[in-house]
């Protein structure tokens, strides 16, 4: 059941609890008044209004506490609301912390952003607006059927056989419903991705005078388009006729067994009556769930996302004890590595080599070698599949993640800046380092200049996601950042097109400074950068073709060689 | 406290929120046209004050002792810092309260204003071709304030009519293209429609408040014009000769003393946000159809054109249905009646149950139908609209296509026109179906008893006014409400994309994003607690219980006292407990349909969008080997004040390269897609052996001219159908001759399915791979002329070489045109041009300009890019 999902988020058991029985008090008075109707109609219509006086103050009593009920279910839902609200989206970002990077594929990117922007205040909504009228709703009609089997057992048993057919009635218009717009979705989505790729060719197709619908990709999607969308009438016309025609069968049923108890004899035409109307009231409740399944739905949606977070692998931690960097083991070392986003196809595919305190190690290859994912693997964005990633002596994975993330210094192409000023990005690397340290660690990553030509200087504000800077801009930021922290261990990704020839010199000429003190990781596409390093790992395929100092390599004439004179050559290409 | 009448009451009922403004200073613009600065501590607390919002004041009636009455006057110059604000007032004899109150206003004063149910100035959206603003001295301050709320850049004309020698001294606030006309009143009515000259006013907007008979006046004539009524926004200021004194009277409009008068609407028309819907609903309607069919606010209501009759028509047929649905619970009152009156034992009660079991068969039946035939005419209707689309993606100029018209264009063809299907299938039916039936009942039920009926409607009259308060309530913190939406949205994208970072210094971005997170809730919280009571209030009058007890409280004195009969209870306790909350609902539905409304606009828009001129009789090109391209005296600007070419006279050789070259913004760019006709030029001509590009059919202006660009479209489709584009009739061995060329076979050959493998679905290309793809689709396509983006080369280091060689493959024997980035790459190019701010300021050889002094010659050394070499 979808509301104990919701319920079971919250963290207070106690006021779940509370809400619950609330819950049930205020069913139970509703169903209670309704069930007040019987004698108070039977007096009303066979004896007259004065005999039901007594009857219609009862009836008045009970609306008053149904109120009084209402009212504190209301509370109670909004306190679990406002719990919710305050505490789920927190717990998406710790759970978010903790999550392999690999699980991120751009639809639960997408997913993952909606829960941390909308989790909370949906939740507390749905909580509050929705599972209290709906909970209402269920709970209710099987109490009138229970009480009228008090009055008249006959219909107390068609009342609850009905209900649960009502409630199959519209569970299946719901997924009449929803199969018919997913199928809408589907093809909607299909016709429009090509139509989006037909403005996208639009030159070429011109050129070959292709741009009508008629017997071309576009044409024929369309046309599938408005084939899918007639079959759907299948699927939407149960959908929209079938609870309708149930509620209006159980209705007459109802009707038709009072008249009956009628006709036999065993009650009297005003009790007859009576007992119609609250049939009419005993179905009621299902029109009310009828009209509120969207919103149930889009609130199983939201369930989802939250859940999908939520219910993510993360990160395990092995160790009993975090351990502590062994400062005379090397900087990194990695032995037979196997790692692979998709079972079955390994990124990685057995990679050992070591990185030696103090020293730049240059890791090359063509695109799609796993240059990146090695770098992610060190810093535990990704747990390796076999073979271990030891840094500073110990697995990774028996670090603390905080210890380990406070040894690594990490440069990626993607730059995250937050939005506030310029100064509290680079403050990140080292949040107690003198001003001085900052500045001179902003110089280092050629920030200096940016920061001079901005008018508001060091409180310059990035804006969101960095928006006011530049890529090469931003680029900096991070290596000023990075240079902050000092950390033993760096991992450079060279970014391909961030910074101009003039820049790059100088940042790695400060990266270079702390040489002997820091080991380095850089994924290389610059020749200068990658001469200059101490160790060349060439990957191919997931695997280290070749390892060596650069000159080495070269003298070698093996894969790195050939890779270097093909750099060559398109560095001094001319295009005539 | 001094009676405001029937509309204070109102106000009140509603939640109007009163603040106190003191006067500040007082400050004599003209002779009878007063600025007053008023200390405002609370009005800020509020709803945001937008440009030209206006408020509610509240002045004594000089006339009438004890009696205090409103005027709507516009915030000018709101400071949030100092909470200071201005409002302007014309000083008039005879004076009304307002103007009266304002001549005497010294520092001190105070004045009680309400923003309730006040809007402000929003310009619409897409921005109109013009603002036509009409007014006079009355509604300048109005004016005032939506002239600097205006984009500099729009095109603004001022009629405003002149009723006192003085009136011309007010200040009128400057606009860059704004034309003000004083009108003088001549007594005739229409003087003022009259000035507004006749001309094409498609896609203008008009605001017009003036007197009352001239606003008359110029609203027809504006309908004359071909304004749509969406694209008029018209409310009289004052009347002439009505309210204070005789003669000229120049009391600022509806200054008539409040009580029992319906028509205290703001002074001020609120133009924000109207529904675009509300005239595309009304489609052709009236004899300005024609007139304005060149509206771009008409395109949604053009696009639904063929759908209005056929929707009418369902509509009333779902009316129809759901009287049918509703019949059976009138038998069931028959039933009771004569349960009541003959006991059980009554004739036809089987015959009542037969009757309302075939009503059921019979109205599902006709919904069953309706809906099927709702779904036939939307995929006939959906089917056309795409192919509209299709087709008219083929007539816009290539200069169209930029990343967010894409998004427009995938906007319309998905989520627009999901809209539309909804709007057809489910909510035109869902609207009427919800609102027939409850109203169906009620008027039922007042026929029955129309004093018991009465009573039912008190639940939802005090939902109305309980919930019209709450809203007033949140005004400040539903626009707060927004801006945390924004902010947080944005965070949390760059969140979740920037995890990597965001995990190395946790204590940075992930502390402050979840602090940000927090804030929000409480911000959330803060607003909603207090509300909690009156929703579940809100909540419980509308219960069904809560009418029930209702009817038997009312109904059984009134039973009892022979008002009405016990068995006409029975109606009400059938039918009368749930209509309130149906006729509710309704409203929600509505929603939906304004969504469709702003869709089918959205799509309408993009169908009207300026087309490239196709030649009538397109010039074929001579039957040459190589082609000429010469551009003369041409000029281009994105934007008519803003040229990005001016006066360039050039030539590209057949069999040579030519690279234009220049700092960022130069206009290399723009000139290379100009020679593929991705606009048309402003100035002068481009020409292919002499044939103007306008000249040329599409197909032959594209055969004639390639280009490579450095943003890589690959279809959905096999390697061979990517390539072959432009020459679907290609063989095999074409294609895979080009592919060897531009040296992407071998990766092809390793495909699962070779050349027949689906790009996208199990086969992904890498950038520089991609790029080779679409060179060799280059090198089939063989144009003779090739624009050339030089930046492709960037993408994918490791195959540079690979994209370079097939680049040189593609080059040879063509007038080649290349947008150099890399000046070292195009040393060798056969003419070099340097551009600059949208000139050519040099052309030469790579050694003739190095050799001289000037832009060239230091973009070289700037850029002194050295050969990376092993040391």
């Amino acid at each position: 059941m979808m509301i104990f999902d919701v319920l079971r988020l919250a963290g207070d058991r106690a006021a779940v609890v509370r809400y619950l029985v609330l819950l049930v008090v205020s069913a139970a008075v509703r169903a209670g008044a309704v069930l007040t109707l019987v004698p108070l109609l039977g007096a009303l219509f066979s004896a007259g209004p004065g005999a039901a006086a007594g009857w219609i103050a009862l009836l008045a009593a009970l609306v008053a506490a149904g109120w009084a009920a209402d009212r504190a279910v209301a509370a109670a839902g909004f306190a679990i609301g406002f719990e919710l609200l305050s505490g789920m989206e927190a717990r998406v970002v710790d759970r978010l912390q903790r999550i392999p990077l690999g699980w991120f594929t751009a639809g639960r990117r997408a997913e993952a952003q909606r829960a941390l922007t909308s989790s909370g205040r949906e939740l507390c909504q749905g909580v509050a607006h929705l599972l209290t009228p709906v909970a209402g709703a269920l709970i209710t009609p099987p109490l009138i059927g229970a009480g009228l089997l008090l009055v008249a057992w006959p219909l107390g048993l068609v009342a609850l056989a009905a209900a649960p057919v009502l409630l199959g009635a519209m569970w299946a218009s719901g997924r009449c419903l929803r199969a018919a717009d997913d199928a809408y979705t589907a093809a909607s989505a299909e016709a429009g991705q090509r139509v989006i790729e037909l403005a996208q060719a639009q030159p070429a197709l011109r050129a070959a005078g292709r741009t009508g619908v008629r017997g071309t990709a576009v044409g024929r999607a369309l046309d599938r388009q408005r084939s899918a969308a007639l079959r759907l009438i299948g699927f939407s016309l149960p959908g929209q006729v079938l609870f309708g025609l149930a509620t209006q069968a159980a209705l007459l049923g109802l009707v038709a067994t009072a008249v009956v108890l009628g006709v036999t004899g065993e009650l009297g035409g005003a009790q007859v009556v009576a007992l119609v109307i609250v049939a009419v009231r005993f179905a009621e409740p299902f029109a009310t769930l009828a009209e509120l399944s969207p919103a149930m739905e889009a609130l199983r949606g939201t369930l989802t996302r939250v859940r999908s977070v939520l219910d993510a692998p993360v990160l395990g931690a092995d160790a009993p004890a975090p351990v502590v960097p062994d400062p005379g083991a090397p900087a990194l070392e990695l032995r037979d590595v196997r790692f692979g986003h998709e079972p079955g196809r390994d990124v990685l595919a057995g990679v050992s080599f070591t990185v030696e305190r103090g020293t730049t190690t240059a890791i090359v290859g063509p695109s799609g070698a796993g240059k990146s994912t090695l770098l992610a693997l060190v810093a535990r964005f990704h747990e390796a599949r076999e073979g271990s990633v030891l840094v500073a002596g110990h697995d990774v994975r028996r670090y603390d993640p905080a210890a380990l993330m406070g040894g690594l210094g990490i440069v990626f192409q993607d730059v995250y800046l937050f939005d506030a000023s310029l100064y509290d990005n680079v403050r990140l690397g080292d949040p107690d380092a003198p001003d001085e340290r900052v500045r001179e660690a902003a110089s280092a990553a050629r920030l200096d200049e940016v920061i001079e030509r901005l008018p508001d200087g060091w409180d310059t504000r990035v804006g969101e996601r960095g928006a006011a800077l530049s890529g090469g801009e931003r680029q900096r930021v991070s290596i000023a950042r990075a240079l902050l922290k000092d950390a033993p261990l760096l991992l450079l990704d060279e970014a391909t097109a961030a910074l101009d020839a003039a820049n790059e010199r100088a940042v790695v000429a400060a990266l270079e400074s702390a040489a002997g003190r820091r080991a380095t990781v850089v994924v290389a596409h610059r020749l200068s950068t990658i001469a200059r390093a101490d160790q060349v790992v060439f990957l191919e395929d997931g695997r280290v073709a070749e390892a060596g100092a650069p000159a080495e390599l070269l003298a070698r004439g093996g894969r790195f060689a050939a890779y270097w004179r093909q750099r060559e050559q398109a560095a001094a290409w001319t295009l005539a | 406290m001094a009676s405001r009448g029937y509309a204070g009451a109102m106000m009140k009922t509603f939640g109007a929120v009163e603040h106190t403004l003191t006067v500040a200073a007082v400050d004599d613009v003209t002779p009878h046209y007063r600025r007053i600065t008023f200390d405002a501590p609370t009005l800020f607390d509020g709803q945001p004050i937008e440009p030209a919002s206006w408020v509610r004041l509240w002045v004594p009636d000089p006339r009438r002792p004890g009696r205090e009455h409103q005027r709507g006057y516009t915030l000018l110059d709101p400071d949030p810092e100092t909470r200071r604000v201005s409002i302007e007032f014309l000083i008039h004899e005879p004076a009304g309260p307002a103007s009266a109150w304002a001549a005497q206003a010294g520092t001190g004063d105070t004045v009680q204003v309400t923003r309730w149910a006040s809007g402000h100035f929003a310009p619409p959206d897409p921005a109109p071709d013009g603002y036509l603003l009409v007014g006079d001295a009355a509604s300048l301050p109005g004016i005032n304030a939506i002239l600097a709320a205006l984009p500099d850049t729009a095109e603004v004309r001022v009629h405003l009519e002149r009723h006192q020698e003085h009136d011309t001294l007010i200040p009128v606030t400057p606009h860059p293209r704004a034309t003000v006309t004083w009108q003088p009143a001549t007594g005739d009515p229409a003087a003022l429609a009259d000035a507004i000259e006749e001309r094409d006013w498609s896609n203008w907007y008009a605001w017009v408040t003036a007197e009352s008979a001239a606003t008359k006046h110029v609203r027809a004539r504006l309908k004359d014009l071909g304004f749509p009524r969406g694209d008029a926004k018209a409310r009289a200021y004052w009347i002439r000769g009505q309210a204070m004194g005789t003669g000229r009277d120049h009391t600022p409009g509806e200054e008539t003393p409040t009580t029992g008068t319906t028509r205290n609407h703001p002074a001020t028309p609120t133009a924000a946000g109207a529904p675009a819907g509300a005239s595309a609903g009304r489609a052709g309607s009236g004899g300005s159809a024609a007139a304005s069919a060149g509206w771009r606010s008409r395109a949604g209501a053009r696009l639904l054109a063929p759908l209005r009759g056929r929707l009418l028509l369902a509509g009333a047929f779902q009316a129809v249905v759901s009287l049918v649905q509703l019949a059976p619970y009138l038998l069931l009152v028959e039933l009771c009646r004569r349960l009541l009156t003959a006991g059980p034992q009554a004739e036809g009660l089987a015959g009542l149950g037969v009757g309302a079991l075939a009503l059921m068969g019979g109205g599902a039946a006709l919904a069953g139908l309706l809906v099927a035939a709702m779904h036939v005419l939307d995929a006939r209707f959906g089917h056309r609209v795409r192919a509209d689309v299709v087709g008219k993606l083929a007539r816009l100029p290539l200069g169209w296509f930029t990343e967010r018209s894409s998004g427009r264009v995938k906007q319309a063809v998905q989520d627009d026109a999901e809209s539309v299907h909804y709007l057809v299938t489910h909510a035109v039916l869902d609207v009427v179906a919800a609102l027939v039936a409850p109203l169906a009942v009620l008027v039922y039920l007042f026929t029955v008893s129309p004093a018991l009926a009465a009573v039912l409607l008190a639940p939802l009259l005090a939902y109305l006014v309980m919930s019209a308060r709450m809203v007033q309530a949140s005004a400040a913190e539903l626009a707060g409400f927004t801006v945390w939406e924004r902010r947080v949205g944005a965070e949390a994208v760059s969140y979740v994309d920037g995890l990597t970072v965001v995990r190395a210094y946790d204590a940075g971005p992930a502390g402050g994003f979840r602090a940000l997170l927090g804030e929000r809730a409480r911000f959330l919280e803060r607003w909603q607690r207090p509300l909690v009571r009156r929703r579940t209030a809100v909540d419980l009058v509308t219960r069904p219980l809560t009418s029930l007890l209702l009817i038997v409280v009312a109904g059984a004195p009134m039973a009892a006292g022979g008002l009405l009969a016990t068995a006409d209870l029975l109606p009400f306790l059938l039918l009368g407990a749930t209509f309130g909350s149906q006729l509710l609902a309704a409203a929600f539905g509505l929603g939906s349909v304004r969504d469709a409304l702003a869709a089918a606009r959205r799509i309408g828009l993009l169908l009207v969008e300026p087309e490239l001129p196709e030649p009538r009789l397109p010039r074929p090109l001579p039957g040459a080997a190589g082609r000429t391209v010469r551009f003369e005296g041409v000029g281009f600007g994105y934007d008519a004040r803003r040229p990005v070419l001016s006066g360039v006279d050039l030539e590209f050789a057949p069999g040579t390269v030519t690279a234009l070259v220049g700092p960022s913004g130069a206009g290399k760019s723009t000139l290379a897609a100009l020679l593929a006709r991705f606009h048309d030029v402003d100035a002068g001509r481009i020409t292919v052996d002499g044939v103007d590009l306008r000249e040329l059919s599409q197909a032959e202006l594209h055969r004639t001219v390639g280009f490579v660009f450095q943003d890589v479209s690959l279809l959905r489709a096999s390697v061979h159908d990517n390539i072959a584009l432009a020459r679907p009739n290609a063989s095999r061995e074409e294609v895979e001759r080009v592919a060897r060329a531009a040296h992407v076979h071998d990766r092809i050959a390793r495909l699962p399915d070779g050349y027949d493998t689906v790009l996208g679905e199990r086969a992904r290309l890498s950038g520089g791979e991609a790029q080779r793809l679409t060179i060799a689709r280059a090198l089939l396509a063989d144009a003779p002329v090739l624009v050339l983006d030089e930046a492709t080369a960037f993408a994918d280091p490791e195959s540079e070489h690979l994209v370079q060689r097939a680049i040189s493959e593609l080059v040879a024997g063509r007038t080649v045109v290349v947008i150099a980035h890399r000046l070292h790459t195009i040393t060798g190019a056969d003419a070099i041009v340097v551009l600059d701010g949208g000139r050519v300021v040099q052309r030469g050889t790579h050694e003739t300009l190095l050799a001289a002094p000037g832009l060239y010659r230091d973009l070289w050394q700037a850029a002194a890019a050295p050969l990376e070499t092993l040391t």
